[in-house]
This record gives C-alpha cells, sequence and structure tokens, in this order.
C-alpha cells in the first residue's frame, strides 16, 4: 500500500521534473514569456515540490508504522530503533539519502521560483534557465529513485530479519519479515547524526542553483552582472549550510566514533570540503567580477566546477568505491553516478568553450597589490587546496585502477599539503580586507596594519611566555589574531570617520557602520571563525596528550596529565537491540573529584564488531578524552588522551557559518530596495 | 592622527622597529625552543596504515591488530631505534601494512607534481592575462 504510494509519487516528482525542465527551457528562450508557458512552469514546479515531499512523507509514514513490506524499511529499519532515530533512519541508507536528495532539490527549486517572481525587477529568462536546469538535474535524481535505488520496492520474499528479494512492481505479492535489523549501529548513536546529513544536503544540494544559473547564462548568451547576483546568493545559503554541516559533522565524529578525532581525511570528508574550498573561492572571485567586472569566465568555471565536484563526492562515497563509515553497500547507483558526472562536466565546459568568446573581455588587473590581487590570491591557494584534497582522494583509485599497485595516501600527506596552505591562506585573510581596490601604496596599507601586526605579534610572545613554545601552536596564534585585529581595525577606523562629522562618539558608530556592509562585516566574522578554527586545530593537533591502551582492573588508578583516573566498575545496560557496557571512570584533580566519565562498548546484534562511545569530561581549557578497546568484568583496556581547546573549534566553525548568514541577511535586504554603501571602504587611512 | 608629524614619526620609525622586536622575540624564542616531545611511537604510529581497518593509523584504530603493531613499534621505540629502522621493520615484520604518508616513488609521483602544476598554471595564467596592459589613469590610494 505504502510502496504503491511511494512509487507514484517518485514516478509524479520525475515526470514533473521533466515537465519543469522543458517549460523552463520554452519560457527561458522567449524573451517575451506569456503567461501560458509561465503557468505551465509554475504547474510543473508545483507538482515536483508536493510529489518529492510525499514521497518523503510516505517513506516516514512506512518507517515509523514499521510498514516491513516496504523494501527500504525492512532493510534499513527495526521496530526497536527509538525516536528520532526512526525518523533519521528515512536517510540513513543509499535509497532514502537520495529521496532526501530529491526533496531538497525541489525545495530549491521552489526557493528559487519565489525569489524570482517576488523581486522588485521582476523574474526573466535567467530565471527560467535555471529553473529548467535544475529540473534536468531532478530529472536524474528522480530516476535513480525509480531505479537504481528505489525505497518503495515491494518486499517478495523475507528471511527473519530482512528482505531477500522485492520488485518494483507496486502490485506483486508483499512478503515482509516480522522485524528488520535496524539502522548502522554507528547512525544511531548521538542526535546530531540526524541533524548533520540534512544539513549538508542543503549544502550539496544547494551547489545546484548556482551552477544552474551560470549554465542558464551560458546558454542564453546572457553573461553580465545579472547570472553573476543570483549565483552569488545561492551559493552563500549552500555555504552557510555546508558550512554548518562540515562543523556539525566533525563534532558528531568527536563525540561518538570515539578514535579521539575530528577530522581523518576520510573521502566524505574531502567529499564535503572540495565544494566547501570552490564555493568560498567563488564567493571571493564573484566580489572581483560584481565590482570591476574582471574574471567572469574563472567564475562560470567555480560554479561548474563546485557542482561537480558534489557529484563527484556523492559518487565516491555512495558507490562503494571506497569503503568508509559513510558509503553505504555496493549497488548500481555507482555506474549511474559516474555517467551524471561525465555528462555534467562534459557538457557544462563544452557549452562554457562554446561560449566562452562572448564572455566579455575584463579590463586588466592594475597591480597585483590591491584588493583584486588579494582575491586573486586567496582564489589560487584555494583551488590549488582543492586540487590537493581531490588528487589525494583520488590517486589510490586511479593508481589501483590502471596499474593494479596500492598505496596509501592518508593523513600525514594532506596535513604536510594543508597546513602550509592554511597559513598562507590565514595570512592573506589578514592582508586582504586591509588593501584598498585598484592600488594599494605600501604607505596605506602600512597605515592599515601596522597596529594589528604588532597586537598579533603581541599575542603570540604571550602565548609563548604563558603556554607554549610549539611553532605550529605560536604561529597559528599569531596568524589568527592578526585577521581578527585587521577586521577590528577597519571597523573602528569606519566607526571614527563616520562619527567625526556628527560629533558622535565612535563607539556608538559601529552598529550603523556593520548594518551598512553587512556583506563585508559578515565576511569578516566568517574570517573570525576560520581564524579561531585554526587556532584550536594547531592546539589539539599539537599539544594533546596520549595515553594508550592501559589494562585497568576495577579499583585501579592512573596518572594521566595531571589528572588521576580511577576505575570503579562496570555496568551494562541491555535496550532490545543492544548490549551496552559502560566503564565508571572516575576523574580525580587535586584530591579532589571533578568528574564521573562513562566510555562505553556497544554490541549490536546487527554487527560483530562492538562500538566504542567516549567518555568525555569536558572543561574550559581542554577535553580529557576517555575510549576503551576492551571491557569485560575483570578489567578494561582504556585510552585516553587531552584535547586543548577543543569547544574553540565548534565555536570557529559555527561562527563562521554565521557569518556567511548575516551577509545573506544583508543582501536581502538591498535587493529589496535599501541602499548599501559602496563597500564602506572610501580613503584610506 | 592629532598631529601630523607625530604620526608620521610614530609610522616610519617606532612603529616598524615594536614590529621588529616583536617578531625577533617569537622567531627566537620558537628556534631555540626544544622540538615538541610528543610520543614518539604515538608518531610513528600515526603514518602507518592499520592493514585490518580502513584508512585508519595503527595510533587511532581500537582494533586488536593495530594494538599489537603498536606494541611492538614502543618495544622498538625503547631499544632506541630511528624512526627509519622501526618503520622497516614493521614493515618487514607486517608486510601488509602500509605507509600512510606515501613515499616519493615514480609511481606516487604524480601525485606530488599535480598540486604544483595546478599552482604554477594558475600563478602563470594570473601573471598572463592579468598582467597591467592598460596604462592606470586614475590611481588613488584607494577606491
Amino acid at each position: 500500500m505504502l510502496s504503491l504510494a511511494g512509487t507514484l509519487a517518485v514516478w509524479t516528482a520525475l515526470v514533473a521534473s521533466g515537465w519543469l525542465a522543458v517549460a523552463g527551457w520554452q519560457a527561458a528562450r522567449n524573451p517575451f514569456a506569456d503567461s501560458r508557458s509561465i503557468a505551465a512552469l509554475r504547474r510543473s514546479l508545483l507538482v515536483m515540490v508536493l510529489a518529492a515531499l510525499g514521497a518523503m512523507i510516505i517513506l516516514e509514514a512506512a518507517l515509523l508504522a514499521n510498514d516491513f513490506t516496504v523494501s527500504y524499511v525492512a532493510n534499513h529499519h527495526s521496530r526497536h530503533t527509538p525516536f528520532p532515530f526512526n525518523i533519521a533512519t528515512a536517510w540513513a541508507a543509499l535509497e532514502g539519502s537520495i529521496v532526501l536528495w530529491g526533496l531538497v532539490l525541489a525545495g530549491y527549486a521552489y526557493a528559487v521560483w519565489r525569489r524570482a517572481t517576488a523581486g522588485g525587477t521582476g523574474p526573466d529568462s535567467l530565471d527560467w534557465g535555471a529553473l529548467a536546469v535544475i529540473g534536468a538535474v531532478g530529472v536524474f535524481f528522480f530516476g535513480l529513485m525509480v531505479t537504481v535505488a528505489n525505497p518503495f520496492e515491494v518486499c517478495t520474499e523475507a528471511a527473519a530479519r530482512s528482505c531477500t528479494a522485492s520488485s518494483a512492481l507496486p502490485f506483486s505479492r508483499a512478503v515482509g519479515p516480522p522485524d528488520g535489523l535496524g539502522p548502522n549501529p554507528l547512525l544511531q548513536n548521538h542526535l546530531l547524526m540526524a541533524i548533520h546529513p540534512p544539513l549538508l544536503y542543503l549544502g550539496y544540494v544547494g551547489l545546484t542553483v548556482p551552477f544552474a544559473y551560470g549554465l542558464s547564462a551560458l546558454a542564453l548568451r546572457r553573461s553580465g552582472p545579472g547570472w553573476l547576483r543570483r549565483s552569488g546568493l545561492w551559493t552563500r545559503v549552500a555555504w552557510v549550510f555546508l558550512t554548518a554541516g562540515i562543523t556539525l559533522g566533525a563534532w558528531w565524529a568527536y563525540e561518538v566514533l570515539g578514535w579521539g578525532g575530528y577530522w581523518a581525511w576520510d573521502p566524505v570528508e574531502n567529499a564535503s570540503f572540495m565544494p566547501w574550498l570552490v564555493a568560498t573561492a567563488f564567493l571571493h572571485s564573484s566580489l572581483v567580477q560584481e565590482r570591476r567586472g574582471m574574471l567572469e569566465a574563472w567564475n562560470f568555471v567555480l560554479v561548474i566546477g563546485a557542482f561537480s565536484l558534489t557529484i563527484l563526492g556523492t559518487f565516491l562515497t555512495r558507490s562503494g568505491v571506497i569503503a568508509s563509515v559513510h558509503s553505504f553497500t555496493q549497488s548500481a547507483i555507482g555506474p549511474a553516478l559516474l555517467g551524471f558526472l561525465v555528462v555534467v562536466t562534459v557538457g557544462s565546459f563544452a557549452l562554457f568553450a562554446a561560449r566562452s568568446q562572448q564572455i566579455s573581455s575584463p579590463p586588466r588587473l592594475e597591480s597585483p597589490s590591491s584588493r583584486e590581487g588579494g582575491f586573486l590570491l586567496n582564489n589560487l591557494l584555494l583551488t590549488v587546496y582543492a586540487m590537493v584534497v581531490l588528487t589525494g582522494t583520488l590517486y589510490p583509485l586511479a593508481l589501483e585502477a590502471f596499474t593494479g599497485s596500492e598505496v596509501g595516501v592518508g593523513r600525514p600527506f594532506f596535513d604536510r599539503m594543508a597546513v602550509p596552505i592554511s597559513f598562507a591562506l590565514l595570512l592573506a585573510m589578514g592582508i586582504g580586507p586591509a588593501l584598498p581596490w585598484r592600488v594599494a601604496r605600501a604607505r596605506v596599507v602600512w597605515s592599515r596594519v601596522h597596529l594589528p601586526l604588532q597586537v598579533a605579534l603581541a599575542a603570540g610572545v604571550l602565548v609563548i611566555i604563558a603556554a607554549t613554545r610549539v611553532g605550529y601552536v605560536v604561529m597559528a596564534v599569531i596568524a589568527g589574531s592578526w585577521v581578527v585585529a585587521v577586521a577590528a581595525a577597519r571597523l573602528w577606523s569606519q566607526a571614527r570617520r563616520a562619527a567625526r562629522p556628527k560629533g558622535a562618539n565612535a563607539w556608538s558608530m559601529i552598529p550603523a557602520v556593520i548594518r551598512s556592509d553587512r556583506g563585508f562585516w559578515g565576511g569578516q566574522l566568517a574570517h573570525a571563525g576560520v581564524a579561531l578554527a585554526a587556532v584550536a586545530i594547531a592546539c589539539t593537533a599539537n599539544l594533546s596528550q596520549t595515553l594508550d591502551r592501559v589494562e585497568m582492573a576495577p579499583g585501579d588508578r592512573v596518572e594521566f596529565a595531571g589528572y588521576e583516573l580511577v576505575h570503579t566498575g562496570v555496568s551494562t545496560t541491555r535496550t532490545p537491540n543492544r548490549l551496552k557496557s559502560s566503564a565508571h571512570v572516575e576523574i580525580w584533580k587535586n584530591g579532589r573529584r571533578v568528574g564521573l566519565a562513562e566510555p562505553a562498548l556497544s554490541q549490536f546484534e546487527t554487527s560483530a564488531l562492538p562500538i566504542a562511545t567516549p567518555g568525555i569530561h569536558h572543561t574550559l581549557t581542554q577535553d580529557l578524552y576517555l575510549s576503551l578497546t576492551r571491557i569485560d568484568e575483570q578489567a578494561i583496556t582504556l585510552r585516553a588522551a587531552t584535547a586543548p581547546l577543543q569547544w574553540v573549534l565548534w565555536l570557529g566553525g559555527l561562527t563562521c557559518a554565521a557569518g556567511g548568514f548575516y551577509s545573506l541577511v544583508g543582501r536581502k535586504r538591498r535587493r529589496s530596495g535599501a541602499v548599501r554603501s559602496p563597500e564602506g571602504e572610501r580613503a584610506g587611512g | 592622527m592629532a598631529d601630523p608629524t607625530g604620526m608620521r614619526l610614530l609610522l616610519r620609525w617606532v612603529s616598524p622597529l615594536l614590529t621588529l622586536a616583536l617578531a625577533a622575540f617569537v622567531v627566537v624564542s620558537l628556534t631555540t625552543a626544544d622540538p615538541a616531545h610528543q610520543d614518539r611511537a604515538e608518531r610513528i604510529g600515526k603514518q602507518v596504515r592499520c592493514p585490518a581497518c580502513e584508512g585508519e593509523s595503527i595510533a587511532e584504530s581500537p582494533s586488536s591488530y593495530a594494538a599489537d603493531m603498536m606494541g611492538y613499534v614502543r618495544e622498538m621505540v625503547t631499544q632506541g631505534l630511528s624512526d627509519q629502522q622501526i618503520l622497516d621493520r614493521l614493515m618487514a615484520a607486517y608486510p601488509r601494512s602500509q605507509m600512510l604518508d606515501p613515499p616519493f616513488q615514480t609511481r606516487t609521483a604524480l601525485l606530488w607534481a599535480l598540486p604544483a602544476t595546478a599552482l604554477v598554471t594558475g600563478l602563470l595564467l594570473a601573471f598572463y592575462r592579468l598582467r597591467k596592459p592598460v596604462a592606470p589613469e586614475s590611481i588613488r590610494d584607494s577606491t
């Protein structure tokens, strides 16, 4: 019954996407699109949105109703999966995650429509063209749902805990197992798991929209500020979600996976990081085009690149070519995604090449030492960074595919490449906002940066005297403070300038200065977030202490990093689908009990390996991270590590996302009529 | 900026000197600092991929196989072997293990060359395409 409804919803969404692609293209090609073709477009869009929403609701209903005749439910759900993980199961495995993908895409299509029709200038062919591209992308994803990734197949043969055969024909005789195995145990351990995939999807899928506008502009020969402004807006939206999603993903790994880290350069992490890097590059280079008309061709490359990388990432993590926490079972979806990736990249770049003559030739750079030059440097660094991550991720695969020889490319490789690039980015982030447009004279730049530079160096000196002489930490503090101090100095000098004619207090002018250019100051807030994250990463990577595998019987104590850890006993809790054994470890410091940590190992009946859950003692200066590798009544094997300033990393990531969000709010205002002061960057220091 | 001459003096002399002094302090303290004494076995273990698990190093993996290998590394560290000796012996004892940091060889050359090529191409492109062929007619200090 639900299989039938779900199948109908997905087919409807598929047809509606195709209809949207056709109607959008017809409306786009006719500069005076008549109300009939617009009405067709609107109808197809609404059908697509409702059908995609319907598919998701039906999937959730099947999960909540324990309808094990639906193949997805039989294979990925269990009666005992607790709330909210029974809801999150809808995107915890391959087919369901594609349903979520389709829903988010339809949501973006609707938002694009709303935005296009609500504005004062009215929609134009660029918007219709973009909707056509979104429709075409929708055809692919809804197409996956009716073929290789169909969650609504009818289970026709059932074993005790799973569905052994299923059919895509909704009227097949349905047999359901009495219960299922439930989702991957790793995914039902923490609330963050329910949140971070949807956020990441909002980010990934959001990058479809700038790509759609880019393609629309190329196809319609409409280069110029129109597509750029729209792409910039939607890239910001996607970027905010992507930033938040990556941060929460790292947080989840830290709180749940029990290996003490938050980032492993795992292919799936790289898959989210590469589009982030390219989207970040676009956010900056789009400013150069907006301001100076330069770099338009490059901007097309970036929006196409960012979207292609999301598809590549989906292919890498969903096809089973790389085994990781995130890759689901192997299926025929791999070749389909690979084919789509080839079509997207080859098609888009062919269109780009065909139109390259018509992309306006840019005015030249007057001087490399200028704001434009800073943005160029930023783009070069971010692109090379993305290239490093891409090469490192694909190299082992390519080498094995072509020569059969295996090579490991892991953390040491990525760290070695990423650290210098990140430092260069931080320095660029500090100097960039201080550079005037066109030409920056040394005197002006020096007058803007000398004080921040001294503040930053002084912060470094303070760290050396008070805390540590570890080079990476000191350099990260200096670079990070430099980024923040340059922004603060710009803010202060502009507030003073704004206050002077009014005879007002400069402090009181700060909110007004910030409000006058939300885009710029939102960007500076995001920079500050990156600076915080950099300091936190340097601290956790270099100042962490570790204690490897100590055997402890109940009553044993062990000294570690100024703490005394006491193993007081073991307790086990049994829930229907797992047996969780927790160790009680008291944490003492200076003769006082400061906390109790309960690291645990859970044995899920569906998986052979136990799942480790860390016990974390959070303090303001550092986390104490305890995890188990073995537990029984007689003894535990404990691992411990300190993670200095770990919380600052989460703060930094979320600050970064908040900065993007703030700049987004600012853009909205400007488009609805409020006058924006040009960059607030008048006159030197 | 009440007093222009005082300001100029500050910009030209005091400020650079102060900056230099602070920078010198940082450079000297960092170059004379003891090398960070992180656990050597831990550091070596992080470079070796655990053969029984995916993409994790033997220092991070909770598996017993990795624990064995780490035990061997610790033993060799206490014997006072050099990093390279330890890695060589480890690879010999556990033939299925791999370095996570690929050594520079012919088959890994591209891995290092591709990012470098991207960097050089980017620099050349920026330099040739955007070099200033227009006479800047009206250059002011800032926009």
